[in-house]
């Protein structure tokens, strides 16, 4: 093996906090250098990733690091650990970190600290990722929320100060709460409330994944992030979410029965829930926020479903093609506000909305329709519920939840005035709509098929 | 060595205090520390020479990583030297008077403040740490604003006699039971037996509670720290902590020594810590003037330091270092809280509210920043040192769910608070258009912020 293959988990890890710095001392008038660090660590990252994964599914990478300081009274160690339940999350931050710079002009931000977010952020995450111990995870996720408020604090939304503090309360105590009982050993817990006890610990992955029968600030939260930066802090929260819940998972010796109801019934609420406001309110803009949830709703049903790992892989398919569909189409959406809001081309701007969403509302092969068939077949083949007359309930009501969902998209993109911002006049100054994006639905289709052939094949391989 | 060591410091550190105090009074409004540089050689020098002496001596004995509880009033004295030399460090940026008879004050305060946490006699513990409270009154009125000079005065004054009758009763108590005053040679189950001698006990721990400023017991920690000078407040607070702390601690020592079934007496002991600790941060979250609020929250150290003292543990960090992880964790804390207050003064009046906060982290960022780590610290945020202080009360009172459920609830308590601030701080517009001010925080006092946010990834609670 060679030194840089050696070492190439040091490298991965640690690139975005190099990232930061880099970008950090290059002088603020100089966006166009900013940019291009950016750009080129974020690509570097990308390159590095794909490496550890052929040495990883080749087993010639070492499957943990230590980074050990110490003397003779204290020995201080912090290991990372790479395994089949964050190698995939990995490289979706990667890719997440390399989309982000390049369909995001950092020339509009406006401090340092917002042009090095996205690396610490991913930094804190590869951290995590690495962990073991729910106990080490979390308070880095904790405090890592501060960077995120301080984001949503700089916008101009009205609401942004209520936000942050519901947010930072709500957080802030589900990880205090966790931590604290994480303290008290399994064994002295009293069976009759092993339940609440498993929720509570449960409880900050759904806040982060946005389940709106655990994240009261939700709905804030979605309506206050910046068009540009809130499709970045949304996905940094369910990846956050995504591990605390594997990290959890990891910990229980069994899913009882009546915890398995209690999550599919807050999961299967909170799905319809948002489909129904969704209805309501039919605001464009907003739904891939919703589509998200739902997703991610059904992700964490599946992977709480049961204790083995059965289901783990197509959760995680679910979770990686979901994230990959929502930055695409909410990326296009504030890109498409932009251009509304200066040109008159409001049918190619329809259309791209139009096949933008579609990717949601699970076309067999196209976007979620990809992961949504495989994930159904899954349940049915491993007959992980029984299919008792629960099971029935509760695909029924996900699949009207879906049908509620692309019945708001139908009447929303119904509406003439889709934008708001869409002006009437027609203004010459307009630049024109590139040809990269029209086709890039095309694009996120072949990624949507990516996702699932990338992990099956390295489930094939072993992993 | 010890005692050698003792006697050496205290000989160089009272000559130092004869010159400081002779020349403070044949000149009393010359700022002699800044004209007279041998003077504020000999002082400085005493001090930082006592400070390496005290050092090199706890680590010569051998048996400090062995045993270090018996070692805490040697810690005490080397934490109280270090947070008087802070407090200086702040004290240069804040007080306005800045002459021999201040500095004269803080050094004769640290003198007696050592002698207090040394000394194992009752009487003269008794006289030294009302000497200490009559000479932070002092301080206190002289660096205080306007009209809060007559209500410090007055709460610090009741303090000081509250302290003085409570300690002759805890003699009286004592002495009618046939015991001696000095704690060391205290018989220890006759003097649990005896109901006059618990009674004495009792006395003692509850003054350890008033120095901690654990509500109900404290009397004048919100009003000193609320308003006097930024550098007295921390004198005052840090200081009075670890005195509080070490009565507390010879008491603890005490129950465990005498070998009878205290579990209940350190259980209301305990109760009494995190209940006053929790009224304190509730008592925060409804003020609405900035430095009443960072009053309550700084007082919240004491209690919750002398619970980590007295019942914490890490399982996986060696005693010593826990020990001087509790001491560190106090001077960390409040030097970032205040040092960084010391350098947002546009706020730093005591009438300023929240409304007057808005929008001052986008002009400020670095002394907004460390000022929310501060309070992120304190109040426990996970990802912080606070947090595994706080932690690391939980597996040692693991049979009550109570306290789990306390230390919940101050957590939570405390992420309102400084979620407060920092929605004021950086979500809100500035009410003013003042120009930002460019002075950024000294670099130790971010280098403290850091420090309790990087130790706050390190799980050393488990």
């Amino acid at each position: 093996m060679s030194y840089f293959d050696s070492h190439i988990f040091h490298i991965f890890v640690f690139y975005p906090l190099i990232a930061s710095l880099f970008i950090t001392l290059i002088p603020t008038v100089d966006m166009a250098s900013k940019l291009a660090t950016a750009k080129f660590f974020s690509t570097a990252g990308l390159v590095v990733f794909f490496r550890v994964l052929f040495l990883y599914l080749n087993h010639q990478i070492p499957a943990e690091l230590v980074l050990s300081l110490g003397s003779e009274n204290l020995n201080i160690n912090f290991t990372l650990f790479i395994s089949k339940y964050n190698v995939f999350l990995y490289g979706a931050t990667a890719a997440l970190l390399a989309a982000n710079c390049f369909m995001h002009e950092i020339n509009d931000t406006k401090t340092n600290i917002h042009q090095v977010a996205p690396f610490l952020l991913a930094f804190f995450l590869y951290v995590c990722f690495g962990q073991k111990d729910l106990r080490v995870a979390l308070p880095i996720l904790s405090i890592a929320n501060f960077l995120v408020y301080f984001m949503i604090g700089y916008t101009n939304k009205i609401r942004r100060g209520s936000t942050i503090f519901q947010m930072g309360v709500f957080l802030f105590s589900c990880d205090a709460l966790a931590l604290v009982l994480l303290q008290i050993p399994l064994n002295q817990i009293n069976p009759a409330i092993s339940i609440f006890f498993t929720m509570c610990l449960l409880t900050p992955g759904f806040a982060r994944l946005c389940l709106p029968m655990l994240a009261p600030f939700t709905k804030k939260l979605l309506l206050n992030v910046d068009e540009t930066e809130g499709p970045f802090i949304v996905i940094f929260q369910q990846l956050s979410g995504f591990i605390i819940l594997i990290l959890i998972k990891n910990e229980l010796t069994e899913i009882s029965a009546s915890l398995l109801i209690t999550i599919s019934s807050i999961t299967i609420l909170g799905a319809l829930y948002i489909a129904i406001v969704a209805l309501l309110e039919r605001k464009i803009k907003i739904l891939p926020y919703y589509y998200l949830v739902y997703y991610s709703s059904m992700t964490t049903s599946l992977l709480l479903s049961t204790i083995s790992d059965e289901l783990w892989l197509i959760s995680l398919v679910l979770f990686l093609t979901n994230l990959a569909c929502f930055f695409f189409a909410s990326r296009l959406a504030s890109i498409i506000d932009r251009y509304s809001a200066l040109s008159s081309n409001t049918i190619q701007l329809r259309g791209l909305c139009f096949i933008s969403l579609t990717m949601f509302i699970g076309v067999p092969g196209l976007g979620m329709g990809t992961s949504l068939w495989t994930a159904i077949y899954s349940v049915f083949a491993f007959d992980i519920f029984a299919l008792n007359v629960f099971f029935y309930i509760i695909s029924a009501t996900w699949i009207l939840a879906l049908i509620l969902l692309s019945l708001a998209f139908i009447l929303s993109m119904k509406q003439e005035d889709f934008y708001s911002e869409t002006s009437t006049e027609k203004d010459t100054t307009y630049p024109p709509i590139k040809a990269s994006m029209l086709s890039s639905p095309l694009f996120i289709a072949i990624v949507s098929w990516l996702i699932p052939l990338l992990i099956f094949y390295a489930s094939h391989k072993g992993l | 060595m010890m005692k050698t060591s003792g006697i050496i410091s205290l000989i160089i550190m009272a000559t130092s205090l004869l010159v400081l105090m002779l020349e403070a009074i044949s000149n009393k409004n010359a700022k002699i520390l800044s004209e007279k540089p041998h003077l504020r050689l000999l002082t400085t020098g005493a001090i930082v020479f006592s400070l390496l002496f005290l050092c090199y001596a706890l680590l010569d004995s051998g048996q400090f990583s062995k045993k270090p509880t018996l070692y805490v009033n040697d810690v005490s004295s080397i934490f109280l030297i270090i947070n008087t030399l802070t407090a200086v460090f702040i004290g240069k940026k804040t007080l306005k008077i800045q002459t021999g008879e201040i500095y004269f004050l803080i050094l004769a305060s640290l003198a007696l403040s050592i002698v207090t946490v040394s000394s194992p006699s009752l009487l003269i513990k008794m006289v030294t740490s009302t000497s200490w409270l009559v000479l932070m009154t002092t301080l206190a009125i002289r660096s205080a604003q306007g009209g809060k000079k007559a209500e410090i005065g007055l709460k610090m004054l009741f303090f000081t006699i509250i302290v003085m009758v409570i300690f002759l009763l805890a003699l009286l108590c004592l002495s009618y039971a046939n015991l001696p005053i000095n704690l060391n040679l205290l018989p220890l189950k006759t003097a649990l037996a005896d109901p006059m001698g618990f009674c004495g006990l009792g006395m003692i721990a509850l003054l350890g509670l008033a120095f901690s400023g654990a509500p109900p017991f404290h009397f004048a920690h919100i009003d000193c720290a609320n308003g006097s000078n930024t550098a007295v407040s921390f004198l005052f607070l840090s200081n009075s902590f670890i005195q509080g702390c070490a009565l507390l601690f010879q008491i603890r020592f005490i129950f465990i020594k005498s070998e009878l079934n205290m579990s209940h007496e350190s259980s209301m002991l305990a109760f009494v810590l995190i209940l006053g600790f929790i009224i304190l941060w509730i008592r925060a979250l409804d003020q609405s003037k900035i430095l009443r609020m960072v009053s309550y929250v700084a007082t919240s150290v004491g209690p919750l330091f002398s619970l980590s003292m007295l019942f914490g543990g890490s399982v996986l960090l060696p005693k010593m270092i826990f020990l001087l992880a509790m001491y560190s964790f106090v001077t960390l804390t409040l030097l970032t809280l205040y040092g960084s207050l010391a350098y947002m003064s546009p706020i730093n009046f005591i009438w300023q509210t929240w409304e007057d906060l808005s929008g001052f982290g986008k002009l400020n960022p670095w002394q907004t920043l460390t000022f929310l780590v501060a309070l992120a610290s304190i109040a426990g945020l996970p990802g912080t040192l606070g947090y595994f202080v706080k932690l690391s009360l939980i597996a040692p009172l693991k049979d009550n769910l109570l306290f789990s459920g306390a230390i919940f609830l101050s957590i939570a308590i405390g992420a309102a608070c400084t979620m407060r601030v920092f929605v004021f701080a950086f979500s809100k517009h500035a009410s003013s258009r003042e120009k930002p001010d460019a002075i950024r925080p000294h670099m130790s006092i971010v280098a403290a912020s850091l420090i309790l946010i990087v130790l706050g990834f390190f799980p050393f609670v488990r």
